[in-house]
């Protein structure tokens, strides 16, 4: 094992974004023809560490050799011609053009006078598939591959690179079992022909059963590398969430009440929710947990009326109701909080009191006229209450920093008065001390008896601020705790409960 | 402590804010102003009313269009059917004098009536079969100065009638051109829709962010519809305008008028990002562009000239656009 040259060397790297440190201190040798696994939370730095590797981001600090030479990955093309590919979640390919074409884009064999030579990319194209046990003509169009041929495509254009390391990023998401197989064969197959494979996974078991070395993520910091043989998957949980020292002790939450204000029923939307029910208390925080893709974003629009397709029950105060707009679900005292604050919740060139109001213009409306004094009035509670650091209520809202966007996004929700608030991701890049003032914000609130639903990829957040929490993988309900039951073990071991 | 720093980083980020902002319609008035001077001593003729009242005349259609422009831009959508439409509803607003025994009530409806039927028809389009503002309204203007082509048999449609070329050319009350007029009321119009009331609101919204619009409640395709019903809807007023002003209705009248409503709109500080600007600043643009065009006239520069000098001004306001929205992306 330790006669294997090492490929890729990373000393001391590191990557800084304002006000998060993504990577710490990374150092890692990479082995020639082993099939090494990743795996780590959402935002634990794994996709950071790859953009590195593949040129897309520059490192801040620290060194990488490839093969045994000092290196600075300075842009994709360059990570490919050093012998590095990777394979990303989205397709890379062009659906129009056959798999030939594809493989070889920019480098068909042409004759002497620049036509492409057709036959000679189609033979060199049918030996790649061969290798790969791809039955399939060369002259195919990639549209009509499944996803897992078409990643196979994309193994086989990184194999025409003579790539010596292949890196991929959760192949096995959208493929059947039967095909994880095929693919995992394929990785084999190229390690016994000495490349590396980088197998990036949330699905422990799969990346138990086909690395040779684990190395596990955390908060930018490597915590283990862990030879596959000898580790397992509690370990590898428990290195993943790891026992947070700088875990606040949980705050007293006042207990909610007995009454029930929204109870979902056999929740389902084809492909993207399965049989989802729950209860929600008044003034309870429920917490949702799970990965990325966990589809809790899509629970959250379900209940707004912003998600087609969706069947099943939902009892509001035990009445049935059925929300196919947000205006009816505001209207039922639905208030959300969307995840992409800069895609879906602020309107960067207008004021910030206007920004507030307008999911509430009816109530200062006369006329048809807006009573702009009112407005004003009622933002200017708001931006006090929420202690929202503005220079005035005239502002325009892109000036204003990343935490007190949310506020006043919070506060938009908060003007209509919501009942039952559904909040997705709300604290995600905001600096801590806004975040504290946010959960005070939602802890208040549910002691005056508003029901919050809170989805965060944080778990010491949940831990700390929920009542129950609920764990989502792949759009079903995989597990439920309460505030004394859960830790971080148990929740990610929930979330990573795939079919 | 930190929250210290974030209020004077703001508070500082506000002032320079201002200024910047101060700076687009300041700036603006400023060129106007500096463009004004340097013409008024280029040619004698310039700050006199003749001249003034004949800018206002010859300008008012192209002023009322880009009013309409404004809401459609700042919606993010884009009217490129306007000029055609202009000419259309032209065409059936003589057909309908000649055909309705000289009636100009049933000519305003039937103008105005073309306008927004276009405008329907934009809208549906853009917010149903979901295809790009910019290629339906490309569609449409072939499909409306086909039309009227063809409505006008390929010739001009004569209107013979003095009340209608007072009312829509001629005309003033007390010294000042009813275009003028016509041009004012509208801005003012458009003006307060956008400034004070809550249909005004939802097209900042639904042109600043669709997605958040619609999360708060608002119909965004109602307000996508109705932005290309108001532009049609001016567009068929400039209709009775322009057959006013030439005695007929002339179906390939206005022939990149479209172009001259986006610069001005666009000039005025209203983005293609969607849900910023103001019409006070498209009618500031719209000056600036007429008056650089009157002002080379009466300095004798010709026509052919004065395009280039148009496109110039073109290409210079969307090309400030653009640095406008990369600095706005760097920030954000």
């Amino acid at each position: 094992m330790d006669d294997q040259q090492i490929i890729i060397r990373l000393c001391g790297v590191s990557k800084h974004f304002p006000g998060v440190k993504a990577l710490d201190d990374i150092t890692l040798d990479i082995k020639e023809g082993e099939i090494l696994g990743l795996v780590g939370e959402n935002g634990a730095g794994k996709s950071t560490l790859v953009k590195i590797l593949a040129g897309v981001y520059k490192k801040d600090a620290g060194e990488i050799f490839i093969n045994g030479e000092k290196c600075v990955v300075s842009s994709p093309l360059d990570a490919q011609g050093r012998g590095l590919s990777f394979i990303f979640q989205e397709r890379n390919l062009s659906p129009f053009l056959s798999i030939q074409e594809n493989i070889f884009a920019g480098r068909q064999p042409v004759s002497r006078f620049g036509f492409i030579n057709w036959k000679a990319l189609s033979e060199r194209t049918l030996n790649l598939l061969n290798l790969l046990k791809l039955d399939l003509a060369p002259s195919t169009l990639v549209n009509r591959l499944s996803v897992a041929q078409q990643q196979i495509v994309e193994i086989g254009r990184a194999l025409s690179f003579n790539s010596r390391v292949i890196v991929m990023d959760e192949p096995t998401a959208s493929i059947s079992d039967e095909e994880t197989g095929t693919l995992f064969e394929i990785m084999r197959q190229l390690k016994n022909g000495g490349v590396t494979v980088i197998f990036i996974s949330h699905r422990l078991v799969e990346v138990m059963s086909v690395t040779d070395r684990i190395v596990i993520l955390r908060d930018g910091l490597i915590v283990g590398i862990k030879e596959t043989a000898k580790t397992n998957i509690d370990e590898l949980i428990k290195l993943m969430v790891g026992r947070d020292i700088k875990e606040a002790e949980k705050q007293e939450l006042i207990p909610p009440k007995e009454k029930l204000v929204l109870s979902v029923r056999e929740l389902n939307c084809p492909g993207v929710l399965k049989n989802i029910s729950f209860d929600l208390h008044e003034g309870e925080i429920l917490g949702f947990a799970g990965l990325v893709g966990a589809r809790r974003t899509e629970l959250l629009r379900a209940l707004y009326g912003f998600q087609g397709n969706v069947s099943g029950d939902i009892f509001i105060n035990d009445q049935k109701v059925l929300c196919s707009t947000p205006v009816e679900a505001m209207e039922h005292g639905i208030g959300y909080l969307s995840e992409d604050r800069k895609k879906e919740g602020i309107f960067p060139f207008m004021s910030v009191y206007k920004n507030i109001t307008i999911a509430s213009l009816k109530g200062f409306t006369r006329f048809g006229y807006m009573n702009q004094k009112l407005e004003r009035e009622k933002s200017q509670e708001l931006v006090k209450a929420l202690d929202i650091k503005t220079p005035s209520l005239t502002t325009l809202l892109f000036s204003l920093s990343g935490g007190n966007q949310q506020k006043t996004i919070i506060a938009r929700d908060l003007l209509i008065k919501p009942k039952i608030f559904l909040l997705d991701e709300p604290t995600a890049g905001i600096d801590v001390g806004a975040k504290f003032e946010i959960y005070n914000i939602l802890r208040k609130l549910a002691s005056d008896g508003v029901s919050i639903i809170f989805v965060s990829s944080e778990l010491p957040e949940l831990l700390r601020l929920c009542h129950r929490i609920i764990v989502m993988c792949q759009g079903r309900i995989t597990g439920a705790f309460t505030a004394e039951d859960a830790d971080q073990e148990k929740i990610m071991f929930c979330a990573t409960q795939f079919e | 402590m930190a929250d210290g720093i974030q209020k004077d980083q703001t508070a500082r980020g506000e002032t320079i804010l201002k200024k910047i902002l101060y700076n687009e319609q300041f700036g603006l008035l400023v060129a106007l102003a500096v463009i004004c001077i340097i013409f008024s001593v280029l040619s004698p003729f310039f700050f006199t009313f003749e001249n003034w009242a004949n800018i206002g005349i010859q300008t008012c259609i192209f002023f009322v269009l880009s009013c309409g422009m404004t809401i459609v831009i700042l919606s993010q959508g884009i009217d490129l059917s306007v000029a055609s439409v202009v000419a259309l509803s032209s065409v059936f607003a003589a057909r309908s004098m000649i055909a309705f025994n000289n009636s100009i009530p049933l000519a305003i409806l039937t103008s105005l009536a073309i306008g927004l039927f276009i405008g329907l028809l934009n809208g549906i389009f853009v917010v149903y079969a979901v295809i790009e503002p910019f290629l339906v309204t490309l569609g449409t203007m072939s499909i409306a100065r086909g039309a009227a082509l063809t409505f006008a048999k390929g010739t001009v449609v004569p209107v013979r009638n003095e009340t209608f070329v007072f009312l829509f050319a001629d005309g003033s009350i007390a010294k000042v051109p009813l275009l003028i007029i016509y041009s004012a009321v509208i801005f003012g119009v458009i003006f307060m829709i956008l400034q004070t009331t809550r249909l005004g609101r939802n097209f900042y919204a639904v042109g600043g962010n669709a997605t958040a619009a619609a999360l708060s409640g608002i119909n965004i395709k109602k307000m996508k519809i109705f932005s290309y019903l108001i532009s049609g809807f001016l567009a068929g007023f400039s209709g009775l305008i322009a057959t006013g002003r030439l005695s007929a209705g002339l179906p390939n009248y206005g022939s990149g008028l479209e172009l001259d409503a986006i610069s001005a709109t666009v000039l005025g500080g209203t983005s293609f990002l969607g849900g910023k600007g103001s019409v006070v600043g498209t009618i500031i643009g719209a000056l600036i562009i007429a008056i650089i065009d009157n002002g080379l006239t009466l300095m004798g520069v010709t026509f052919y000239f004065r395009l280039i000098v148009k496109g110039v001004i073109i290409i210079a306001a969307m090309y400030w656009d653009h640095v406008r929205q990369v600095s706005f992306s760097k920030r954000f």
